[in-house]
């Protein structure tokens, strides 16, 4: 059984199969899984869908990713590990209705995680 | 409790200014009529620095606050490593405890010009539950009160609060993603919300609602489709209530996917900021 197949049925296993939950199954881009989105869609908890994207990374299945999110929460840059984040990234900040760009040290940024599904696996 | 106990009447003062006036001049009710910096003065004055304790501990969850709910990864943790230097005011009851911190402001005044160190007091309140820790800390302001009757031209804190997390993170006491528990408020009707700011697939979005109007009530498809995505700033109202129609006024913002939230009203009734955290909690699990 394909790697993909396997989680998908431990995913499956777990997803009471409503219409609402089956729609939104499939309309998960695999090349930007939030833990978020997998909690929505299983209805379970934040640790639970955590642990079943980290799983998925050590079968090989998902890569972890990581968005480095300016104030507003735009992503100012992606990476493939924290190791390789710049020290300085460019936002945009509105002023007397004008957007001004601006240097923001990354230390002071929001990191999100996301997943993507590994496509030879797929 | 040192930090209160030495406190300049300037610095009490300050730290009176971040506590409603109704809220001051019930524990003060010789001061009804006054106006709130005239208050402040005259309690500070006193120098009773016992009592502004008390009342300080008594009083905080009235006050405008920002909560950031922490993922205790390490037992060890202590959340004061990231926080300017502090002091212990209390702890009232297992797992509470309150501190001061102390934050500086370069304040730079004109005729003449002139530069001014400012300390400003900082109340933290900090709860450990099992595997979770709530930072809650005042709302700082961006220019610190000046009595000195000389215009203000610039206020710089020495203080990063954008860094915060950061280092809160790297101390083991990553924000706790509140995204379940958030949206189990919103689908109750307890609040809806007129600004929305979540993450899909590729961009970062966010639905502006006209006239203040809240986006489960009025855009009930687009609300199916956002309760699927992480959640960033979001701006969550109460439901509006015939017999309080104030509260319907005090919008508190979220933060789900980091852990933050952010009351920036002041609360009447103490247990309004209380019972959202835990309401989020709970049904968080």
């Amino acid at each position: 059984m394909l790697l993909s197949n396997r989680f998908f049925k431990i995913i499956s296993d777990r997803l009471v199969a409503t219409p609402a939950r089956l729609k939104a199954f499939s309309a998960l881009d695999t090349q930007h899984i939030y833990v978020e989105n997998v909690r929505a869609l299983l209805g379970t908890n934040t640790w639970i869908a955590r642990q079943i994207c980290e799983t998925a990374v050590r079968q090989g299945l998902f890569v972890k990713r990581i968005q480095v999110l300016c104030p507003d929460g735009a992503v100012a840059v992606t990476v493939t590990d924290e190791k390789v984040v710049p020290d300085e990234v460019q936002c945009w900040r509105e002023i007397d209705g004008e957007l001004e760009p601006f240097a923001e040290r990354t230390e002071r940024l929001d990191r999100l995680e996301f997943y993507q599904l590994v496509r030879t696996a797929a | 409790m040192a930090l209160l106990e030495h406190a300049t009447a300037e610095q009490l003062r300050r730290l009176l200014e971040f506590f409603p006036a109704p809220k001051l001049k019930y524990e003060w009710p010789g001061l009804k009529g006054q106006k709130k910096e005239d208050a402040c003065q005259l309690i500070a004055g006193t120098g009773d620095h016992a009592r502004i304790g008390t009342f300080l501990m008594a009083n905080f969850a009235h006050c405008r606050q920002h909560v950031l709910l922490l993922s205790r990864q390490k037992k060890e943790s202590d959340p004061l490593a990231a926080l300017p230097h502090s002091d212990l005011l209390g702890e009232p009851h297992g797992g509470v405890s309150f501190h001061l911190a102390t934050v500086q402001y370069s304040v730079y005044l004109l005729d003449p010009v002139e530069e001014v160190q400012i300390s400003v007091l900082w109340p933290i309140k900090i709860e450990q539950q099992d595997e979770i820790t709530l930072l809650r800390t005042f709302v700082l302001e961006r220019d610190p009160s000046n009595y000195s009757g000389r215009t203000l031209l610039k206020a710089v804190r020495h203080f990063d609060e954008k860094k915060l997390a950061s280092d809160l993170a790297q101390l083991g006491l990553p924000g706790l993603d509140i995204n379940k528990g958030v949206k189990a408020l919103w689908d109750s009707k307890a609040v809806d919300a007129p600004r929305v700011r979540y993450k899909e697939s590729g961009s970062t979005n966010t639905v502006d609602m006209d006239d203040g109007m809240g986006l489960r009530d009025t855009k009930p498809e687009a609300y199916e489709e956002i309760v699927k995505k992480p959640l960033l700033n979001t701006n969550f109202r109460p439901q509006s209530d015939p017999e309080d129609p104030e509260k319907a006024q005090k919008i508190f913002q979220a933060n789900p996917t980091f852990g933050r939230l952010g009351f920036t009203s002041y609360s009447e009734d103490p247990g309004d900021t209380d019972a959202v955290i835990k309401s989020i909690l709970q049904n968080n699990q």
